[in-house]
Order: structure tokens, then C-alpha cells, then sequence
């Protein structure tokens, strides 16, 4: 909590060290996501020692919330491009640490009211840090509403996808051990509403 | 007896919100909960702030869990403006109370407990000269919850009295 604090305190002082002009914006955002079909696609050796492949397909429900801190740089008047960090729930029970970049397209500028399109592309760190290859990619639609020369507030709704390896459980088998899988890859996909300040 | 008093706490606040001139309703947006806040102009470098919101406190990564209702009005306090181009910045500070239902020390699988506290608060609020203002603020409550085993301190209180809290405003 006090990193956080300290996260939001830092965005503060660049925002106001950082004329509404700059080339260079700061932001956070935050927001509630809920997972809604999921593709899971894994295979195993089972205990006779054939390979047992399935795919499953399924409405699979979870509400999360994610919180992230960016800082970007305008390309001329309509493209940002951005790094960015946070914390999001991805499914039942499982949250990541997203690392990565994004690219923002204004209609009209991103110091004027108006939509604008972003896409994410994101590494999942987890408490194994890099080992557990998650990547989650979003697409975003947002309204940027300008408040003053403090900055922004944005509107967002986003489409997420993920790729991450949960534990097997296989309806006929049940939940697989570890050392029996020889691939597992599941995607998720998420919409979600959010709120985002930029300075 | 103690419920009585914490439902008459909560209808009380309630009604005071009812009644109040609003001047600004936004939304709530905190680790703490999610939730709605209005503000009351009232007299020169002061305001008094509602908020009603759903503590959010033990649901996360559970799905079993009600959350709980807590319900705030606050009486702030302008301390000090700055200008920042077109805009001003104020911080403020004030006191007030809360009340309502809730999960707290630890005890998630037992139902709501009500709770009633007095609060502080201390924050940094934003004047624009366009529709929407924000305010960013820390809010420390100290109360009792009327727990199943008996009247207990209310601890998230304390303990999520640093969690930052960030009301986006729509002047009306």
C-alpha cells in the first residue's frame, strides 16, 4: 500500500511538473473486468501410456479488477505510444503483474475531448516471475474528456485475451499431476468497463 | 440493543443525504469499495460530502461473500488553494461519521455486522472550470462492529485508513 501511495504521489508531482503540452503523459486507470468464455486446449500421458489430447470450450464466468500506472510519449498529434504496469485478476483466483507497451490513437488529440483506440500488449509476471508465459493482449475503446490544464479523464471499455496454463482437470480423468502433461495453453476473454486519469 | 443504535446511526446519515443541496454527484473509486458521493456547498471554505458505497473488504478472489454497505458524511474543511493554469487545487481535511454493514476482522463466513464510527479525513481536491472535478483523499474511522462473539474495535478502519480514495464529479 505505501508503494502504491508512493506510485500515485510521483504521477501527481510529474503531472504538475508537466505542462498540458508536453510530449510526454502520465496516467493511471483502473476498472472491473468479467471473464466470459474460455478455451482450454491441453494434452497428457495418461496411466497406460497413450497421449490423451482434449479441447474444451466453455462460458466461463469470474469478475476481476485491475489497476495500472502508464507513462507515454506522442507521436505527433494522434499516436501515443506507452509503457505500462499494474495488477489485474485474469481468472478464479489467479492475478498477474502485466508489463508491457500500448499504442493509442486519438481522433482528434490527446489533449481534446473525443474517442480513441488503444491496443496492449502485455507479459504476465507472477510469483514465479516470468517463468509461467502469460501474455495478455487488450483492446481498448475509450472518451477522453479534457477537465483543465490538470489533465484528463478517460472512459474506457476494453476487450481482453490471455493466454495462461491453469491446472488440468480433465472431465474424465480428473485434475492431471504436473509431470503427466505434455501441453497446456488456455485463453481467456474478459470485457471490461474502467476509469482512467492522464495527466 | 447496540443494532438498534447502529440502524438509527445509518437511517440518520441517510436522511441527511436525502435532504441535502447537491452540488456535485460522482462516483467512488476505492480499494475500499466502489460506490456513489455527492457533495453539499454550503457556507465559504467549507463543504459537507456523502458517500454510500459498497465495502468491498474480504469478496475479492471469493465468491461466497456479500459485501458490505457503508454509508459517510463528512464535514471538510478547506485548508489551502493553488492555481494550476486553469484550474485550482485545494487541499482539505474534516471529521465525520459512519455507519452500516459490514465484514471486518477477518470474520467473513458470519453475516453482516453493523458498525458505527467517527472518521477523518485529509485529501487534495480539484476546481475545474469544466463539468468534472476530482478528489483524491485518505479517510482513517475509528468504531465498533456489533460481531457475533460480542462489540469489537472496527479495524479496517485503521488498518485501510491509508487506502487512497478517488471521487471522479460531475457538477450538476
Amino acid at each position: 500500500m505505501k508503494k502504491c501511495i508512493t506510485i500515485l504521489l510521483s504521477l501527481l508531482a510529474c503531472s504538475l511538473s508537466c505542462h498540458a503540452s508536453s510530449p510526454l503523459k502520465y496516467g493511471i486507470e483502473w476498472g472491473a473486468s468479467e471473464q466470459f468464455y474460455m478455451i482450454h486446449n491441453y494434452s497428457f500421458e495418461t496411466p497406460n501410456g497413450s497421449i490423451y489430447h482434449n479441447r474444451t470450450y466453455s462460458a466461463q464466468f469470474a469478475t476481476n479488477t485491475y489497476v495500472s500506472a502508464s507513462a507515454g510519449i506522442m507521436c505527433g498529434r494522434h499516436l501515443m505510444l506507452e509503457a505500462h504496469i499494474g495488477y489485474s485478476g485474469l481468472s478464479e483466483r489467479r492475478a498477474v503483474v502485466p508489463l508491457g507497451i500500448g499504442q493509442k490513437w486519438f481522433f482528434r488529440s490527446a489533449d481534446a475531448d473525443g474517442l480513441y483506440l488503444g491496443l496492449s500488449q502485455n507479459v504476465g509476471i507472477t510469483r514465479s516471475g516470468f517463468a509461467e508465459n502469460v501474455y495478455i493482449g487488450r483492446a481498448t475503446l475509450g472518451y477522453r474528456y479534457r477537465m483543465s490544464d490538470l489533465g484528463c479523464v478517460d472512459f474506457l471499455f476494453n476487450l481482453r485475451a490471455c493466454i495462461d496454463h491453469p491446472a488440468v482437470e480433465d472431465p474424465v480423468f480428473g485434475i492431471i499431476p504436473t509431470e503427466m502433461i505434455k501441453y497446456n495453453s488456455a485463453g481467456y476473454f474478459a470485457a471490461s468497463i474502467g476509469l482512467a486519469l492522464s495527466f | 440493543m447496540n443494532k438498534k443504535l447502529f440502524i438509527s446511526l445509518f437511517a440518520l446519515l441517510f436522511s441527511l443525504s436525502v435532504s441535502a443541496r447537491v452540488e456535485m454527484a460522482g462516483l467512488y473509486n476505492s480499494p475500499k469499495g466502489v460506490g456513489l458521493c455527492i457533495v453539499e456547498g454550503s457556507e465559504k471554505n467549507t463543504f459537507t460530502s456523502f458517500s454510500a458505497l459498497l465495502d468491498t473488504y474480504g469478496i475479492y478472489g471469493r465468491k461466497d461473500i456479500t459485501p458490505g454497505i457503508r454509508f459517510n458524511i463528512s464535514r471538510q474543511y478547506y485548508i489551502s488553494g493553488y492555481r494550476y493554469g486553469d484550474a485550482r487545487l485545494y487541499l482539505f481535511a474534516g471529521s465525520g461519521a459512519s455507519a452500516g454493514f459490514v465484514h471486518d476482522n477477518g470474520l467473513l463466513d458470519v453475516p453482516l455486522m453493523p458498525m458505527g464510527a467517527v472518521s477523518g479525513s485529509f485529501g487534495i481536491t480539484t476546481d475545474n472550470p469544466r463539468k468534472i472535478n476530482i478528489t483524491l483523499c485518505i479517510t482513517a474511522e475509528v468504531g465498533i462492529c456489533a460481531g457475533p462473539n460480542g462489540t469489537v474495535w472496527y479495524m479496517n478502519g485503521i488498518q485501510r485508513a491509508l487506502h487512497p480514495e478517488i471521487c471522479i464529479f460531475w457538477k450538476l
